[in-house]
C-alpha cells in the first residue's frame, strides 16, 4: 500500500463575483517525499486549488485530508500549524521590519521572563543557513533588501515553521534567475528530508525534469495525473491544451525603417556604481529585444523609459527630438507602455474592466467633463470582444486569472495602434495560448508601421520575437545582434558575461 | 428579498446596525429605573411630533454635508480629519459676516454668507492637501492638528471680540433676521438645507462616478501608482478632494448657523465633523447612500437625546450609546473579508 500524505477529494470552488467554477472538482494526491507539479494554463485553477490546501479560500464543497485526518482550513495559519506553507507570488512580508521579526512573526519563542528570545531564533537561522544555504543577514530592514534577499527571507519565514508540505507558486518565473539554482536544490533537499513539495509552473520542461508526479489542470479540472518519467512534452502539452499543440508560427520580418527612439549613453549612476551606460535605435517595422538576466540594468532601462528615475548621464530622442522621460510625455507622444510590474503599476485591480480599459481613452469617452457611460459600454465591450477577454464591464480586474488582466492591459495600450510601444516581459507567468495571442499583436503592431522596444529577461521570448537583440550584462551592452541563426547557448553565455 | 443575494457589505450595515439598536435596548434597560418609558422615547420619540420630526431631518441634512464631504476625501485616498475644525470655521465666518455686514436683499445676503462659509472650510482643508503634495506631509495629521487649533481661534472670535454682553451664554448676538433661511414644519428647524443637501447628494455621485474628475480622482485613491502610470496628474488630486471634503464641511457650519442657531454659540457645531465619519462609513462612502445613513444616524441621535430629556437617562449614557453604535458600524466597516482569486 503506498502511503498518502495529502488528499483532496472533490474540491469546487466558485467565486461569487463572477459566479465561475475557479476549480471544478479537482482530485489530488500527493505521498510523502513526493516533488508534484501541477501544470495548467492560466486560470485553470492550479493557484485557486492551492490557494485552497493552503488554507487562504475555503472551497464550496469537497474534503481535504492531510496526514490521515480529515481538515478544515478557515486560514493559512491553520494550515500552517499542521505543516502546510505556500511560498506567494507576492511575497508577504512587512516592510518595516527586520529579516528576523518577519521570519519569526507569529510563532516568536519567548524566554523565560517572556522576553522575546532573539538568541533562539538567530541560532534556528543559522541552523537554516547550514542546511540550505540561503542567508539573509537577519538585522537588515525589508526594506533596505534587494528583490532577491527579499525572496529569500520569505523562503526563510517558511522554512522556519516545521513543515510537512511545501507549495511553491511559480518558483522560478517569480524568484529571479539567481535563485532558480538554489530553489531546485532546497527542493531536493526538502525531499530527501522527507518533505513533500507541491510545485504550480506551466513550464511543462521544468516539471517534467524535476517532479515525481505532475497533474494537469484544465478549466478547473484536474485531467491528467501522471508519473513525470512516462511523459513527454509534447503528450503533456496536449494534454494541458485539450488538443494537439499549435504549430509554430513563422512571424515575417520587413525592413526596419526611420529611427523612432534613440538612446545616446543613457547612464544611470549611483555613487560609484554604474547601473546602466547604453546605445540604442528603435526602427519602425522593428521589435528591438533588450535581453539579459535581471540585475543587469533591464529594470534601470525601464525605470528610466517610464520616468520613475531620471537618467544621471546622456538622452533619450524622440523622432530626433529630445524626450524628457515622465509619464506624461511617455502619454503626450502616444506611446503605449505596459510594466514589469503589472499588478501595481498596469491595472488597478479594485477598479472595474471598463474602469482600466478607459484610463487612456476617459477625456475622449466624456463631455464637458461628463463621462459617456453609453460610448464607455460600447467601447470596453469593443474591446472586450477583441481581445477575448473573459468578463464583463463592470467586473472587477481582481477577480479575472494573470492571463486576463494582461489582456486587459494589452486591449488599453494596444487599441490605438501606438507607434511606440514598450514592452516589460511580455508573457512572464503566461501559458502557451496566451503567450501566443500576445506575440500575435506585437508582431501585428510592427507590421502596421511601429516600433517595438521589448525588455525581457527570458532568452526562448527574446529569440522568438526579436528582430534584433541587445544583450546587457553589468548595465553595458554585451552585444548586438540581427535575429538570424542565433545559437541559443551563445546568448546564454553572453548573458552571463562569457561571450568572447 | 433573499437575504442571500444582498452584498456582503449591506449584510453587514444591517447586522451592525441591528445589533447596535439590541445594544442600545440593553443598555437603556440596565441605566434607567424606567426602562419602557427610555426606550419608548427613544425609538418613537423622533415620530412623536412635527417639531421633533423637523429636528431630526434638520440634523440629517447637516450631516449628509459632513458624510458628502468625508466620501469625497475617502474615495480619492486622502484623509481630512480635521472636519471638525472646519464645521466651526465654516459657521463662525458665516456668523461674523452676517453680523458685521449690511446685506441689501435676502438672497444675496444668504448665498454670500453660505459661499464664505464653504470658502473658510475649503481653505482650511486645501492648506493640508497641499502641503501633502508640496512636501509630502501627511494630511491625515495636518488637518487634525490645524483643526484642533481652528477651533481653539473659533472659540475665541465667539466669546470675546463677537460676544454678545447681554448674553449669559457664551454667544454672539443674533444674526439680522433677513438671512434666515425659511423653516418648514412648525416651529422646528427643517429648513431649505435639508433639501439642498439632497441634491447635493446627487451632484455629488455625478461627480465621483460620472464626470471626468471624479474618476481621476477615484483611480488615485485605489491605485495612485496606475494613476500616475496613466497620465494622470495624480498630485492635483490630494488638493482637488481636500477643497471639495472642506468646502462641503463648511457647508455644513454655514448652513447650521442661517437655518438653525441664527448666531454664534460657544462649540455649537461641535460633534458634527466626527459624525461625518460615520455617516460616511455607514454609506460605504456612497453619495447615493449618504442620504440614508444619515437619516438613520439622525434617528438615533435624535432618540437618545429625546430618552435623555423624557427620562432618567443621563447625558453621559447617552453619549455612550452613541458610542456603542459609532464603534459597531466602524468595526464593520473593516470586517468584511476579501477573497481575492488568482490563477
Amino acid at each position: 500500500m503506498s502511503r498518502i500524505l495529502l488528499n483532496m477529494q472533490n474540491i469546487t470552488k466558485i467565486f461569487r463575483e463572477n459566479s465561475l467554477k475557479a476549480v471544478d472538482s479537482a482530485n489530488l494526491t500527493v505521498a510523502p517525499g513526493e516533488i508534484h507539479s501541477i501544470v495548467g494554463e492560466n486560470g485553470a485553477g492550479k493557484s485557486t486549488l492551492m490557494h485552497i490546501l493552503a488554507g487562504e479560500l475555503t472551497p464550496n464543497t469537497g474534503s481535504i485530508q492531510f496526514s490521515n485526518r480529515i481538515v478544515n482550513f478557515k486560514a493559512p495559519l491553520d494550515a500552517l500549524k499542521e505543516g502546510i506553507a505556500m511560498l506567494h507570488q507576492n511575497l508577504k512580508l512587512i516592510p518595516e521590519l527586520t529579516v528576523l521579526e518577519n521570519i519569526i512573526l507569529g510563532i516568536e519563542p519567548a524566554s523565560k521572563t517572556g522576553l522575546l528570545n532573539k538568541k533562539e531564533a538567530y541560532n534556528r537561522i543559522e541552523n537554516l543557513y547550514n542546511e540550505f544555504e540561503i542567508y539573509v543577514d537577519p538585522e537588515k530592514t525589508i526594506k533596505t533588501l534587494t528583490a532577491d534577499e527579499k525572496q529569500k527571507t520569505a523562503l526563510l519565514s517558511i522554512l522556519y515553521h516545521d513543515i510537512k508540505l511545501l507549495i511553491l507558486d511559480e518558483p522560478t518565473t517569480f524568484f529571479s534567475e539567481i535563485t532558480t539554482d538554489s530553489i531546485h536544490k532546497l527542493i531536493k533537499k526538502l525531499k530527501a528530508q522527507g518533505k513533500s513539495i507541491i510545485i504550480i509552473t506551466h513550464k511543462l520542461k521544468e516539471a517534467i525534469a524535476i517532479s515525481d508526479k505532475i497533474t494537469v489542470m484544465r478549466s478547473g479540472k484536474t485531467v491528467a495525473n501522471i508519473n513525470s518519467s512516462k511523459i513527454d512534452i509534447k503528450q503533456l502539452s496536449s494534454l494541458l491544451l485539450g488538443k494537439e499543440t499549435l504549430p509554430e508560427v513563422k512571424y515575417k520580418t520587413i525592413s526596419p525603417g526611420e529611427i523612432l527612439l534613440e538612446a545616446k549613453n543613457l547612464t544611470f549612476k549611483k555613487g560609484n556604481t554604474e547601473y546602466l551606460k547604453l546605445d540604442f535605435k528603435v526602427r519602425k517595422n522593428e521589435i528591438l529585444v533588450v535581453t539579459g538576466i535581471r540585475g543587469n540594468g533591464l529594470e534601470t532601462l525601464e525605470q528610466i523609459l517610464s520616468g520613475s528615475v531620471n537618467q544621471t548621464e546622456g538622452e533619450i530622442l524622440y523622432k530626433n527630438n529630445i524626450l524628457e522621460t515622465n509619464k506624461y510625455n511617455l502619454r503626450r507622444i502616444g506611446a503605449g507602455y505596459i510594466p514589469s510590474d503589472r499588478i501595481n503599476t498596469g491595472a488597478s485591480i479594485k477598479s472595474t474592466i471598463s474602469e482600466n480599459i478607459i484610463l487612456l481613452k476617459y477625456k475622449l469617452l466624456s463631455k464637458w467633463g461628463v463621462l459617456n457611460s453609453k460610448k464607455i459600454k460600447s467601447f470596453s465591450t469593443k474591446l472586450i470582444n477583441e481581445y477575448s477577454i473573459k468578463g464583463f464591464g463592470n467586473q472587477k480586474v481582481a477577480t479575472l486569472s494573470g492571463g486576463n488582466i494582461q489582456r486587459v492591459m494589452i486591449a488599453r495600450e494596444m487599441e490605438d495602434e501606438p507607434e511606440l510601444f514598450i514592452f516589460a516581459d511580455p508573457s512572464r507567468g503566461l501559458d502557451i495560448a496566451s503567450k501566443r495571442f500576445i506575440y500575435e499583436k506585437i508582431h501585428k503592431l510592427k507590421n502596421n508601421g511601429s516600433g517595438v522596444l521589448v525588455i525581457s529577461s527570458d532568452i526562448e521570448e527574446a529569440i522568438q520575437i526579436a528582430d534584433r537583440l541587445l544583450i546587457l550584462y553589468k548595465g553595458k551592452e554585451a552585444a548586438s545582434l540581427e535575429n538570424k541563426n542565433i545559437d541559443r547557448s551563445y546568448i546564454g553565455k553572453l548573458m552571463l558575461g562569457l561571450g568572447e | 428579498m433573499n437575504f442571500n443575494k444582498i452584498g456582503n457589505s449591506t449584510k453587514s450595515t444591517i447586522l451592525a446596525l441591528s445589533s447596535a439598536v439590541f445594544l442600545t435596548i440593553i443598555l437603556l434597560s440596565v441605566s434607567s429605573n424606567n426602562p419602557l418609558q427610555s426606550i419608548s422615547y427613544f425609538f418613537s420619540g423622533p415620530f412623536s411630533n412635527l417639531y421633533n420630526f423637523g429636528n431630526m431631518l434638520d440634523k440629517a441634512g447637516l450631516l449628509i454635508f459632513a458624510g458628502l464631504g468625508m466620501s469625497i476625501a475617502f474615495r480619492a485616498g486622502v484623509f481630512n480629519l480635521g472636519g471638525e475644525g472646519q464645521v466651526y470655521a465654516g459657521a463662525t465666518a458665516a456668523v461674523i459676516i452676517s453680523i458685521s455686514f449690511d446685506f441689501p436683499g435676502k438672497f444675496t445676503g444668504i448665498v454670500t454668507v453660505i459661499s464664505i462659509g464653504i470658502i473658510m472650510g475649503a481653505l482650511i482643508a486645501g492648506l493640508s492637501g497641499f502641503l501633502r503634495k508640496q512636501w509630502d506631509t501627511d494630511e491625515l495629521i495636518s488637518s487634525f492638528l490645524v483643526s484642533g487649533a481652528i477651533i481653539h481661534l473659533a472659540d475665541y472670535l465667539i466669546s470675546s471680540p463677537f460676544k454678545d454682553n447681554s448674553s449669559f451664554l457664551n454667544s454672539t448676538v443674533k444674526i439680522p433676521e433677513i438671512l434666515f433661511l425659511k423653516q418648514f414644519l412648525g416651529s422646528s428647524h427643517l429648513n431649505l438645507s435639508f433639501f439642498i443637501a439632497v441634491i447635493i447628494s446627487f451632484a455629488a455621485f455625478i461627480y465621483l462616478f460620472r464626470s471626468t474628475i471624479g474618476y481621476e480622482s477615484r483611480l488615485s485613491g485605489l491605485n495612485r501608482k496606475f494613476a500616475d502610470y496613466g497620465g494622470i496628474p495624480v498630485k492635483r488630486h490630494f488638493i482637488i478632494p481636500m477643497l471639495i471634503s472642506g468646502g462641503l464641511y463648511g457647508a455644513a457650519g454655514s448652513f447650521a448657523v442661517l437655518g438653525n442657531f441664527h448666531m454664534g454659540i460657544k462649540g455649537f457645531t461641535s460633534g458634527l465633523g466626527w459624525n461625518g465619519i460615520a455617516v460616511a462609513l455607514i454609506a460605504g462612502n456612497n453619495p447615493a447612500w449618504v442620504i440614508p445613513s444619515a437619516l438613520i444616524f439622525a434617528y438615533l441621535d435624535a432618540g437618545t437625546q429625546l430618552a435623555m430629556i423624557h427620562s432618567d437617562l443621563s447625558f453621559e449614557f447617552s453619549n455612550l450609546i452613541k458610542a456603542v453604535i459609532f464603534f459597531l458600524i466602524t468595526v464593520r466597516r473593516f470586517s468584511i473579508k476579501k477573497e481575492n482569486p488568482i490563477g
